[in-house]
Formats: C-alpha cells, sequence, structure tokens
C-alpha cells in the first residue's frame, strides 16, 4: 500500500497541532476508563472553524500513547461501538491513522479489533466472510482513493452477494490540509463515487455530529434487507481535531431493523396458490438471513409437502430433509403448476431455457404460475447488470423473503382444507424415495475415479468430511462456486444448520475464497467450530496473504487446496472456443495453466506461519494429512493441506 | 510445377494417414494420452468419472457411435461439437477404447469412510 512520504514537515506540525490543540484543556484519558464510556468533553467551546483549525497547527505533541486528548477520532469509534462494530478489516493507511490510533488506544483493541491485512481486497472479503457467519455487519477502514480501487471488487461481491460491509474512505477534504503530493493523490472530491453502483449509500460527513447520524444510517440501511455494503468516506481532520464539548454530541437512537415484507393481499394470494397446486416447487436463493429463515423455510415446505430447490446462495434448507430435492430439480420445474422463488438471483434463469438472441423457452408447462418473493428489486442500478434478466411472472412480491415467510404460513395453514391436507400428504412418499435415491446416486458416482491421481474432488471431499463430521463444522467457503469441487459436499454431506454453509461470493469476482473464509473462522472463533475452507488455487493467488493474516490473529481455520493447477473454468470456455472454430485444442492451455512451475502451497504458508502439508497427489495420504491438520485447527490456528486434483 | 508436385505429395500422404488413421485398431494407450492431450478431462475428469463441468463418460461409456455421434454434432451450450479437423475418427474410437478400459468403481460399502456418512453426534 503506497503512503505519503514520511518527510513532510507540515504533516508533522499538522499532527503536532491537532493532538495538542485540546491537551491543554483536557484531563488525560486512560484507554480502559475511555473504553467504558464515552469521551469526556475536551472543552466547553465551538466547534471550531476552519480558520481555527489551521491555526491549530503550530502546537507541540504529546509522546506518550494512551496519554492524548480525545480526539474526534474517539468520538467515531464511540458511535461504531454504539452500532455494534466488533472488528475493522484494515490495511494500514495514513488517512485513516486517526482512526485506527483511537481504535487500538481509546477502545484498547477491542470492539473494535483491528485486524490486519495485506490489501483492501482481503480486507472487504473478510468482512464479507464475517458478515455473514456472524449476521452483523463488519466494518473496513481503506484509503478513499487508491484503497477504495483496491477494495472495489470484493465491495461488489459483497452489493451481488447481499452482505452488510461498511467501508470508511478515508479522505482529507480540505485542500490546505494535503501537505504533498501524494496527499493530494489520496483524496477526492467523492471518493464514493467509485464504488457507488453497487453500494447502497454512502455520505461525506463533516462534522463529528454528523458523522454520528450517517454512521447509525449506514449501519441501518446496510443491515436492512436487502442489505448491502455503505461507504462513510471520513475525514482525516475530522479524525484528528481535538474534541469539543462532548456532551453536546448525541450518538441517534439505534432503531430496530424492521426488513420489508410482502403485502397481506398478495401473500394470501400465493398461499392459495400454492394450497390449490398439484405440482408446487419451491426455490430459495439468498433467502435464509439467518438461522431463522432456515426453520420457516422447512415449516413451509413442509405444510405443502413442496419440494425445494436450494440454490446455494445460503444454507436455506436441509440436505438431509427429505423435500430436499434438488437433484431432481429441472424435471420438477418442467413438471410444476406452480413455481415459488424466493429470493433467488435469476428467476428467469429458473425457470426458462436460455436462447441466444432470443426470448428463451419456458422450461415449464403452459399455464404454471411462477411467482417471486424477493427485495431485489429495491436494491436495482442501472449500471452493473447484477439485477438480471426481467423475469415476467405472474405474482411478483417486492419484499423480503424471509420477513415475509411467517405471514406466508399462516396463510397457507389459513388456506389449507381438510381435502387439500390429505392431497399434500399423499406426496411425501414418493420425495422421500426420490430424496434417498438420490443421496445413494451420489455414494456410488463419488467412488468413479476414487483412486486416480490427481485426487478426485469427491474423494478430496469425503477424507475431509471423515475428520470433521462429528465435531461442529462449518464449510465456510468454496469461493465462487461448489460446482468447481463438483457440488460433492452438499451431494453427501450433510447440512442441517444454517451456520454450516455461507454460500458463495455473489460477483463471481475471483480472489474472494480465502479472505472470506478467514473472516467467517474469526466469526466461529472461540466456539469451538472447526471453520473449512474448500479453496481453489486460482482464487488462493489473488490474496494469499489473507492467511498471514489467519495466522496472525491465530483464527483458527482449516485450507484444503483444490489444487488443479489452472483456472480450470476459464480453460474450458478458450477451449469451447477453440473448438468452436476448428483450431484445435493444442495451444489453449496457454494462459489458463498454473503449472510452470507448480506452486508448493504448504511452503507458502510455513513461510507465514502456518501449519501445513502436501502438495499431496496420492489419495492414500490425504487422510491422514488431514486428520494432522484438522488437530492443529481444534488447538485454535490454522492450517493447510495442498492437494493436488482433478480439474474438477 | 515443383509446388504442384509439393501439394499432390502431401495430399497423397494426407489420404494415406487418414486411411491409416481409420484403419488402424483402437488403442487404449492413444486414447489415454488423446483423452489427455484434447482436454477431455477438463470436464469429464481423467478416469471419466465426471464432475462438477461435465457428464460420467466411465464406466461402461455409450457406444461408439452414440458418443462419436454426440461429439460431432452436440448443440449443447457447454460443449461445441468437435470436428474431424480436430478430432479424427481415429482419435475418437481411440477415446472410446480408453473409456471402455476403465474398470467399475468399487462398491461404497467397500470404503470405509463411505459406508456411514452420518455423524454420530449432531453438529450444535
Amino acid at each position: 500500500m503506497a503512503r505519503a512520504e514520511d518527510t513532510d514537515v507540515n504533516r508533522r506540525r499538522f499532527l503536532k497541532g491537532v493532538a495538542v490543540a485540546g491537551a491543554g484543556t483536557a484531563a488525560a484519558v486512560l484507554p480502559q476508563v475511555a473504553q467504558a464510556q464515552p469521551a469526556p468533553a475536551a472543552q466547553k467551546a465551538a466547534s471550531p472553524t476552519a480558520a481555527q483549525r489551521t491555526a491549530e497547527t503550530s502546537k507541540p505533541v504529546p509522546t506518550e500513547p494512551g496519554l492524548a486528548p480525545s480526539c474526534g477520532s474517539d468520538f467515531m469509534v464511540d458511535v461504531m461501538k454504539a452500532v455494534g462494530i466488533d472488528y475493522v478489516f484494515s490495511n494500514t493507511a495514513q488517512s485513516f491513522a486517526p482512526l485506527q490510533e483511537s481504535v487500538v488506544n481509546y477502545a484498547n483493541n477491542q470492539a473494535p479489533e483491528f485486524i490486519t491485512c495485506m490489501h483492501e481486497e482481503s480486507s472487504v472479503g473478510m468482512a464479507h466472510g464475517y458478515a455473514k457467519a456472524s449476521g452483523k455487519a463488519a466494518a473496513i477502514f481503506c484509503h478513499a482513493t487508491v484503497g477504495t480501487q483496491h477494495a472495489a471488487m470484493a465491495i461488489y461481491n459483497a452489493y451481488c452477494d447481499r452482505v452488510p460491509v461498511i467501508a470508511f474512505l478515508g479522505n482529507q477534504i480540505d485542500a490546505t490540509t494535503r501537505g504533498n503530493a501524494t496527499e493530494w493523490r489520496h483524496a477526492a472530491q467523492d471518493p464514493a463515487a467509485f464504488v457507488r453502483d453497487f453500494t447502497k449509500w454512502d455520505d461525506q460527513p463533516i462534522t463529528l455530529q454528523h458523522f454520528a447520524e450517517s454512521l447509525v444510517r449506514g449501519h441501518q440501511m446496510a443491515m436492512t434487507p436487502p442489505m448491502s455494503p455503505v461507504c462513510i468516506s471520513t475525514d482525516f481532520v475530522l479524525q484528528s481535531e481535538p474534541l469539543h464539548e462532548r456532551e453536546k454530541l448525541k450518538i441517534p437512537k439505534i432503531t430496530p431493523i424492521s426488513p420489508p415484507a410482502g403485502d397481506l393481499a398478495s401473500v394470501r394470494e400465493v398461499a392459495r396458490l400454492l394450497v390449490a397446486a398439484n405440482s408446487p416447487v419451491i426455490m430459495a436463493g439468498h433467502l435464509a438471513r439467518t438461522p431463522a429463515g432456515m426453520k420457516l423455510l422447512v415449516e413451509l415446505a413442509e405444510l405443502l409437502n413442496a419440494p425445494v430447490i436450494d440454490q446455494g446462495d445460503r444454507q436455506n434448507f436441509p440436505n438431509t430433509h427429505y423435500l430436499n430435492q434438488g437433484a431432481d430439480g429441472q424435471k420438477l420445474i418442467r413438471g410444476a403448476d406452480v413455481v415459488l422463488g424466493l429470493e433467488l438471483t435469476d428467476l428467469w434463469g429458473a425457470v426458462n431455457t436460455f436462447v441466444e438472441h432470443e426470448a428463451g423457452l419456458p422450461k415449464t408447462k403452459a399455464g404454471a404460475k411462477i411467482i417471486g418473493i424477493s427485495a431485489n428489486d429495491l436494491l436495482a442500478k442501472a449500471n452493473y447488470q447484477s439485477f438480471q434478466r426481467y423475469p415476467g411472472v405472474d405474482m411478483m412480491i417486492v419484499g423480503d423473503g424471509e420477513a415475509t415467510l411467517p405471514l406466508l404460513i399462516e396463510s397457507v395453514k389459513s388456506a389449507l382444507t381438510a381435502d387439500r391436507k390429505n392431497v399434500i400428504a399423499a406426496r411425501a412418499d414418493g420425495f422421500r424415495k426420490a430424496h434417498a435415491a438420490a443421496y445413494e446416486a451420489s455414494r456410488q458416482a463419488v467412488t468413479l475415479g476414487w483412486d486416480a491421481s490427481p485426487i478426485s474432488t469427491g474423494r478430496m471431499c469425503m477424507e475431509l468430511y471423515e475428520q470433521i463430521k462429528n465435531d461442529d463444522w462449518a464449510l465456510v467457503s468454496v469461493g465462487s462456486s461448489e460446482s468447481f469441487m463438483g457440488n460433492w459436499p452438499h451431494r453427501l454431506w450433510h447440512f442441517e444448520h444454517h451456520h454450516q454453509y455461507l454460500g458463495v461470493s455473489g460477483g463471481g469476482g475471483v480472489g474472494y475464497g480465502l479472505p472470506a473464509a478467514v473472516g467467517a473462522a474469526l466469526a466461529n472463533k472461540g466456539t469451538g467450530r472447526i471453520s473449512v475452507n474448500l479453496q481453489c488455487d486460482g482464487d488462493f493467488m489473488y490474496a494469499p496473504g489473507a492467511l498471514w493474516t489467519a495466522a496472525h490473529h491465530r483464527i483458527p481455520l482449516l485450507t484444503v487446496m483444490h489444487n488443479n493447477r489452472a483456472y480450470a473454468q476459464e480453460t474450458m470456455w478458450v477451449q469451447h472456443a477453440a473448438t468452436k472454430r476448428g483450431r484445435g485444442v493444442d495451444r489453449t492451455k496457454i494462459g489458463t495453466e498454473i503449472n510452470d512451475p507448480p506452486i508448493d502451497f504448504a511452503k507458502l504458508a510455513q513461510s507465514f506461519g502456518v501449519y501445513a502439508e502436501g502438495p499431496i497427489a496420492d489419495p492414500a495420504k490425504l487422510g491422514p494429512a488431514l486428520q494432522r491438520a484438522v488437530a492443529v485447527v481444534r488447538k485454535g490456528l490454522p492450517a493447510l493441506v495442498d492437494v493436488v486434483t482433478q480439474m474438477r | 510445377m515443383y509446388r504442384i508436385a509439393y501439394i499432390v505429395a502431401a495430399a497423397a500422404l494426407v489420404v494415406t494417414t487418414a486411411a491409416s488413421a481409420a484403419d488402424r485398431a483402437p488403442s487404449v494407450a492413444r486414447g489415454k494420452a488423446t483423452y489427455l492431450r484434447v482436454g477431455c478431462f477438463e470436464c469429464h475428469g481423467t478416469q471419466g468419472q465426471g464432475g462438477g463441468g461435465g457428464a460420467t463418460l466411465a464406466p461402461n461409456p455409450l457406444p461408439e457411435e452414440a458418443l462419436s455421434n454426440f461429439v460431432r454434432n452436440t448443440t449443447s451450450f457447454r460443449m461445441p461439437a468437435y470436428s474431424p479437423a480436430v478430432l479424427t475418427d481415429g482419435d475418437l474410437a481411440d477415446i472410446h477404447a480408453y473409456l471402455s478400459s476403465i474398470p467399475k468403481a468399487p462398491s461404497p460399502d467397500s470404503i470405509a469412510i463411505l459406508k456411514n456418512l452420518t455423524p454420530t453426534k449432531p453438529t450444535k
């Protein structure tokens, strides 16, 4: 991370000034005391004007850490505490140095704790994973310009994945405080503009009271479904200035989140259609924001004996439940008379077959009713096309799926007659048999290539499951898609709890896997839970420094490398193009292989201080290596096993 | 003149080679090498086991004619048709021989870690 050269006299004078401006009037505040209560008033005076701020820059600075008077960034930390921010994920930088200092000294590096990251994309990725695992918003600090640009891809992932991340963008608004060329390059008139297409809201507060209201509002907006990242430009001068009249600063009341839900009339009509249907199908995407969402979906599905196709954006439904019918999903959609899509990313694609340049072909039979319940339209923006194709369905309720489920369940119960209950009950047996058959088919299929080297993805996943299945475990990341490892976990592992799977990146931006896993494992730290990361090699190399963060902060995480030594997906697409053009495939590995030289991930991890084994290409050696690695994770430390794998 | 002669000679060589390829007996070793060289394994696995990218091809592959018909004429979004210029009939026959040679997978009941996948104690 580039930083301003430390040769600037003006910068030092400025820091001295802001630190001491209050020193003459405020008592020293020990960190422990400051943590327990809001910072005391520095002095009884009106907030300084710009002219006063400038004048303050010629006073000496105290040298003892922890004895600095209360300053703007201390109050910012008070607000962060008030909204419940436990961690700040950040790659350190000058533009928020005062705020970082307040976190580590004034807050005693507890709630929030500063998590040292090696790249802004990693910071956001970790916040992303942490938010999904903890159910809380997570914060990042970054430079307004160069940091935000590094963070942008990960912010887009979080936006697409509907995850609350609060990005504090360190900025320097007042041009007359920028002491050198780098500070000019690191300042922006509108720093959030760069990511505004894929954040819900942003602000650039110019007073501390403004900051308090912005952060409380931003936190509420981030946490209200559809959840999303927000940005708050955090001015360096505002962070640095002495805190005048703390008692006049008010942190607004934190209002409980009330998600938008479907209206009564529409929900009752959906219930009527579902109860009357003979072959309803439920599809779930970003539905279960909380464990309650999963329980509600089980209740709805059981009331209707409706099969559920869980699209893998969250653990929406237990894969061991007889109504989990993803294996027969396409067949069920073709035969459905009602399809209910709950928080689907792509409702159109769920019920239509893509035909290039054409309107597409419905998968469903004539007369089938297609219903959507989703908050997606509340966050649609024009530029980035993540809003997907217009679904053109029979009913579209714009409201949060999980928040709408209680009303839908009650409406279904009200609409159920004795006759319909009998019809619905008769559906169960067929689904039980289909579920059992699909599970057994997967158990048979995973043996194909069982002893192959490179190791099959099925063997890798099952050797791993064998080591963790009797623990409290969570598959915290699979990168951009579980299909990269053959979907074996959800075909054969037992996912029965919401926390056991967190979904994928959202935006498909590579480099999500490892940082998100580290963040999620941090959320699980101290619970005894084994956090597991199935990690693709190409994705790993975007942000390997995240593993150092896991080592540095003693975060228990087992990373199992799916090391196929290629960008496998892209290998297939380049091969696809070459074959379609009749040019042969001999050269299609150029640019897609990661094999010359092969990366030694174990050595890389070991260099970060992480326990690691590999590369392992002999399937017989995999189980014992995983067993040793899990033992390390049980002790509270990260571990990595590098598995040389088949492409998929 | 020389150029015409060269083209005729080259054409004869191609015809001869193609005829040889068509006439030659399918080879498992050659089939495996071709299967790996042209990238079938990327989606279908080195032992035809399939996975997240492609269908299972082995054991018990499609009959050679059906396999060839699919490879030549598929309109699948995910897999383009392979023309004879990219994959000869001989190559296809070799690949089929390789896929046919892949033995039946073991029963999951013979593999200790696949016998019982139910946790002995539930996750919290």
